[in-house]
């Protein structure tokens, strides 16, 4: 039953956007000219798997945002800095809070820079962020990060290896199925597959695909791309990419 | 008060999305009000969701396991094997308890659906599918998918496809922008859209009394309320002997 099966969905249903604060909120008041700033956000980035590195590159994307609010790059950079901070967070509270405050940086994003697919894309990543730790929100957000997605495709598919292609064939896989979500493992097959033909190399492109594939019924397929996203994530590993080994563990998982 | 042994109940809708795991937190509060409800101590009862038919499977052969939520397709197919009886209906949120299955394909169909796949979310149960739509020819290849909108499009497009549709799925069917390039073929009797059901009578009839009384006060209660609002489910009324009697006919006659 659709009850049942929307649990992801639906605790009382909540929107997933509000009016965003203002800028000066998200950040603290910028001690540089942009680019510097976000020159060294980046540098922080790359030393992501060290102790508060993670949290000084948001601090410092953040700040770069305040200087010079016109860049989608730096309100991007905090999304992907508070996705991975969620993502090694063990107290639920901070979880939250980082995924909602990712949100308001999308929503800056798109104030700001209205015409950039960066700015849709990074949105709706951070509103799939905020579903999952706020379930309630679910319901709002899917159909919104559809729609988002569907944009930035057809502005700017590239962005992220492809990341648009590919979060929509997740969105696709996991949301509940027609009328009540925009679920659709057949509609999502095509998507996987464009992220995986825009960048064959990037394992979480090969992990989408074989999802969908197993998903519609092409089991042996579906090992293919999996076997191919567990050897990029190896070769990732060994290059230090912080998040291989969570694409590998995925991989391994859905070879067993 | 009642001292009850844990009891579990077991939710099954297989052919949707959702885990257990992603269930759980919901789950969890619908025990809770169930056992406030039933005046029996938290912990007492439990509550768990399983997606796919064998993983239902499993939860009922373990012995705690004395209670069932599940969808009409479901029920019906495990009926005798697990010993099911039949206790309430669950009346899902801005619906009714009972709906009509609906077979459509693409307007342009010829008299005889010879040939056709029908795809279904209850594809599961090809038994079930038959029952629904006794019309299909019997070579009729039925398939399961969580892809419904896909196949509907697929259906207007004129490929050799038909689609079993449940209630809600027929009732949004027309706000589609292909709409007029589906026809319906096909309406099923009134039936059941989920049922709650005892377990290989591990349960007795005192506890049963005790339980039922519970369900279906759930609603009156504002806590409770939230924990229906999660899973989506209005409340729980008495069952409609006369639709599931027709449901299980039609399913006994299906091959």
């Amino acid at each position: 039953m659709r009850t049942v099966a929307s649990i992801i969905l639906c605790a009382g249903c909540a929107q997933a956007l509000h009016k965003p604060p203002p800028i000066e909120a998200i950040g603290a008041a910028p001690r540089g000219p942009a680019a510097q700033l976000l020159a060294d956000a980046d540098a922080a980035w790359a030393r992501r798997v060290e102790p508060d590195q993670a949290a000084a590159a948001e601090e410092l994307f953040l700040q770069a945002a305040r200087a010079d609010p016109r860049n989608p790059e730096s309100f991007a950079g905090a999304i992907r800095a508070k996705a991975f901070r969620i993502g090694r967070e063990k107290d639920g509270a901070e979880r939250t809070r980082l995924a909602e405050s990712a949100v308001i940086a999308g929503q800056l994003c798109q104030e700001n820079a209205p015409a950039a697919p960066a700015c849709d894309y990074w949105l709706a990543a951070a509103l799939g962020l905020q579903a999952r730790e706020r379930s309630a929100t679910g319901h709002d957000a899917l159909p919104r990060m559809v729609d988002l997605l569907r944009r930035a495709i057809r502005t700017d598919p590239a962005i992220d290896q492809a990341g648009p292609h590919r979060l929509l064939a997740i969105v696709l896989l996991r949301a509940p199925g027609w009328p009540m979500g925009p679920g659709d493992a057949e509609a999502a097959l095509p998507e996987a597959q464009a992220a995986a033909r825009a960048a064959p190399d990037f394992a979480p492109n090969q992990l989408a695909l074989g999802e969908a594939l197993k998903k519609n019924g092409k089991a042996a397929e579906a090992r293919a791309a999996y076997s191919q996203a567990l050897r990029l994530a190896t070769e990732a590993a060994a290059r230090g990419d912080p998040d291989a080994k969570g694409w590998a563990d995925d991989a391994s998982a859905a070879l067993r | 008060m009642l001292a009850l042994a844990a009891a579990t109940l077991v939710v099954c809708a297989p052919g949707y999305p959702g885990n257990t795991a992603e269930a759980q937190p919901a789950m969890d509060a619908l025990a809770r009000s169930l056992a406030r409800a039933a005046h029996v101590p938290e912990g007492s009862l439990a509550a768990l969701y399983e997606e796919t038919e064998p993983g239902c499977m499993r939860r009922l052969a373990q012995p705690e396991s004395s209670l069932l939520l599940a969808t009409l397709p479901f029920y019906l197919v495990h009926e005798q094997e697990v010993r099911l009886v039949a206790r309430l209906s669950a009346m899902p949120q801005g619906s009714e308890t009972l709906e009509r299955w609906t077979l459509v394909t693409g307007k342009d169909h010829p008299p005889s659906l010879e040939g056709y796949t029908v795809e279904s979310s209850a594809g599961y149960s090809k038994r079930f599918v038959r029952a629904m739509a006794p019309q299909l020819p019997g070579r009729a290849e039925i398939q399961q998918t969580s892809a419904v909108l896909s196949a509907l499009k697929r259906a207007a497009n004129g490929e050799k496809l038909a689609v079993l549709l449940d209630g809600s799925q027929a009732a949004a069917m027309a706000k589609l922008p292909f709409a007029g390039s589906l026809a319906v073929l096909q309406t099923s009797p009134p039936m059941p859209v989920a049922l709650v059901a005892t377990v290989r009578k591990r349960i007795d009839d005192e506890r049963w009394k005790t339980l039922e009384a519970a369900f279906l006060r759930l609603a009156e209660d504002r806590a409770a309320r939230e924990a229906l609002d999660a899973v989506r489910i209005a409340g729980f009324l008495p069952l409609d002997d006369k639709a599931l009697t027709t449901a299980r006919t039609a399913y006994r006659r299906a091959r």
